[in-house]
């Protein structure tokens, strides 16, 4: 047991996550090419778009779903929306929000814009404290406006053309059928100017989305109402990240490799869950923390990966901290 | 002929004895419940020539055959109708059902169908419990004047829902249909799949299986306009569906159905009888019903898009790198002056 604790406490975070994210992109982007198809309810941006996906993102059912008229929505035929929620529920609680940091294709497209942005020798951009501050809340308004404008369309305040109005800005919808050699989506709908205004805005986001990415680590993934979806039930989550305050030095490395610049993993030594809302799950904190134990990944209980002096030193190819001394 | 019905329950004007019959999914009652039914008159604006869909720019479309309340869910039995016109040409509801029908599935097995006469309409019913492709055939013979009139109206609908998994639509026709027109599918048509303004509708006139040369078939769409073709020796004609549709740019509608009818029509100086009355010419005509939509070329633009897309990735280009520039600030040096 302890070889196996050791083996995985000194893994290397970068091939296994590269590895896993490469796995799940070909999966949900040509799934259908090997006939498998996990469902609609799959709670990580593979767009629907994509007719050869493997799987679906939940937000584009949930808004049709939601655009019913208001007598049906709620009624016993909306029972088909609670499964969908509920399957959508039991995909998120078994993984937490490494569904964003392991899985979602939109989230590696924008590692390997990075990756991309290293090998050029480009510095990388941060958003200022204050910055910081003022955006976070977009995803939280994209939410409610992915929630409330299909209820609107049932109550006949709006037009059906607001129907799935979120996946029309999302540039998931432009960027994801690319790869399957499908460029349909790179157009700006004239037929009417709703479609107009929003097919429009979603091509200024694609082209933001590409620039961001390059620049800014996860660029998009501080804005998308999936990750705040996914916030609002990670407390039943069954993978959880945990932070032992009293071993917290404040060393801040893991606020330095967080791609999502999250203050809280480095500054807080109270909290004992440090999840917070624009945590990707990467693990990079943990793989980071050179404190024994102070930084764990844990799984219905079981530690699965935790911050140990050894692993830090192997993974940042340094000396131990705190001297060497003999392995056990 | 083929535009959306003006119907009434009132008093409708007579149905011209060699009225065509073509059979349509559409409710010809639409939105209205029907409990109100009664005494509904006709759009003025229906009545005008050359203009018999305008009636539709104010109205919704009538809901496609099934459960009358809400096409939500798959309908383990459909619903079609059938319309034919009146000696005004106004499209009109079969108020009678004289013929016989005869339905298949998607492996051309025979299904249920059943007729049924009611409220001024004659209506389908079809068990499409299993998703796939249906045909259906409404067949009509009369010997007027020693000429025998075959009519037979054709029906064919993908019963298909999004959550239907590995379906593949049937292709092919019974053998036994005396006189058929044939829909060819295009090379690459997808599962769910409606025409567009622009494409070609090729179509084929068989009877019993063969082809049929010389055949005259007719398209007329809902807007009058109207095309006349002769079958070649392979028995196929083909149309292109042009959209009748320029609306103002805020009444377009890019889900806007326009509606054609197809008719084939052939005659052969074949002796017969017919339930004991004997013909010296026999006279078969069929229709085939269907739908087209605006072609995404008139509303969408990749050009545009590709600038919009573009522009913002420069801009925002632009912005980080002036926002990192204005950041840097040079070296200066820190000199005091001993005598402050």
């Amino acid at each position: 047991m302890k070889k196996i604790r050791r083996f995985l406490d000194n893994g290397d975070l970068r091939r296994f996550r590269t590895i896993v994210q490469l796995a799940a992109f070909v999966l949900l982007i040509y799934g259908a090419y090997f006939s498998i198809h996990l469902g609609n309810e799959i709670p990580v941006l593979s767009c629907g778009y994509d007719r050869q996906n493997g799987g679906m993102c939940y937000l584009l059912p949930l808004q049709h779903q939601l655009g019913r008229p208001l007598w049906l929505l709620f009624s016993m035929a909306s029972i088909g929306i609670l499964i969908g929620f509920a399957t959508f529920l039991l995909w998120f609680i078994v993984f937490n929000k490494a569904w964003c940091g392991f899985i979602c294709p939109l989230g590696t497209m924008q590692d390997w814009l990075t990756s991309l942005r290293k090998r050029f020798g480009i510095r990388y951009s941060t958003y200022s404290q204050g910055q910081f501050n003022a955006l976070k809340s977009i995803k939280y308004v994209l939410l409610v406006l992915l929630l409330l404008l299909p209820v609107g369309i049932g109550s006949g305040v709006i037009g059906g053309e607001w129907r799935a109005a979120f996946c029309e800005i999302c540039p998931g919808r432009m960027i994801t059928p690319l790869f399957v050699g499908d460029v349909s989506q790179w157009t700006i709908d004239f037929s009417s100017k709703t479609s107009m205004i929003l097919t429009a805005l979603g091509m200024i986001i694609t082209g933001m989305f590409i620039a961001g990415s390059f620049v800014k680590k996860r660029f998009f993934c501080f804005f998308c109402p999936m990750g705040a979806l996914q916030y609002t039930f990670s407390k039943f989550a069954i993978l959880r990240l945990k932070k032992d305050g009293s071993k917290c030095t404040k060393c801040g490395d893991c606020y330095t490799v967080c791609d999502m610049q999250i203050k809280d993993i480095a500054d807080d030594v109270e909290d004992k869950n440090i999840l917070r809302d624009d945590c990707i799950f990467c693990m990079k904190c943990i793989a980071a923390c050179p404190e024994e134990g102070c930084l764990e990944a844990k799984m219905a209980g079981f530690t699965i990966f935790q911050s140990t002096k050894e692993g830090f030193a192997k993974r940042m190819n340094v000396n131990e901290p705190g001297g060497d001394h003999e392995r056990p | 002929m083929a535009g959306r019905p003006a119907h009434s329950e009132t008093a409708a004007p007579a149905v011209a004895t060699d009225a065509p019959v073509w059979i349509s999914s559409e409710n010809p009652f639409g939105d209205t419940p029907w409990w109100s039914r009664a005494a509904k008159k006709p759009d003025a604006a229906a009545d005008k020539p050359g203009k018999p869909e305008a009636a539709e720019k104010g109205g919704k479309p009538g809901k496609p055959g099934g459960k009358p309340s809400d096409g939500f869910g798959r309908p383990s039995v459909s619903k079609v109708w059938l319309m034919t016109e009146d000696v005004s040409g106004e499209a009109r509801c079969l108020p009678r059902a004289e013929g016989r029908v005869a339905a298949f599935g998607n492996d051309l097995q025979p299904v249920e169908a059943k007729l049924a006469s009611g409220r001024g309409c004659t209506t389908v019913t079809i068990d499409t419990g299993i998703p796939g492709r249906y045909l259906l055939f409404y067949k009509t013979d009369r010997v007027v004047r020693g000429v025998c009139h075959s009519l037979i109206a054709k029906h064919e609908k993908n019963y298909i829902r999004h959550g239907d998994h590995g379906i593949v639509p049937g292709r092919g026709e019974p053998d036994a249909v005396a006189f058929n027109l044939e829909r060819l599918p295009l090379p690459d048509e997808p599962l769910f799949f409606r025409y567009r303004s622009g494409d070609l509708l090729p179509l084929r006139v068989t009877e019993r299986g063969q082809p049929v040369a010389g055949a005259v078939v007719t398209l007329t769409t809902g807007a009058g306009w109207s095309k006349r073709l002769v079958s070649d020796a392979e028995g196929k004609v083909t149309f292109q569906l042009i959209r009748d549709y320029y609306p103002e740019w805020g009444d377009f509608d890019k889900s806007h159905k326009e509606r054609f009818v197809v008719t084939a029509q052939w005659e052969g100086k074949t002796p017969g009888s017919y339930e004991g009355t004997p013909y010296s010419s026999h006279r078969k005509r069929v229709t085939y019903a269907g739908q087209f939509y605006p072609e995404t070329a008139g509303y969408e633009s990749y050009a545009y898009a590709l600038i919009f897309g573009t522009a913002a990735l420069i801009l925002t280009w632009v912005v980080v790198y002036w926002y990192r520039r204005r950041r840097v600030r040079p070296f200066e040096e820190v000199t005091f002056d001993e005598k402050d």
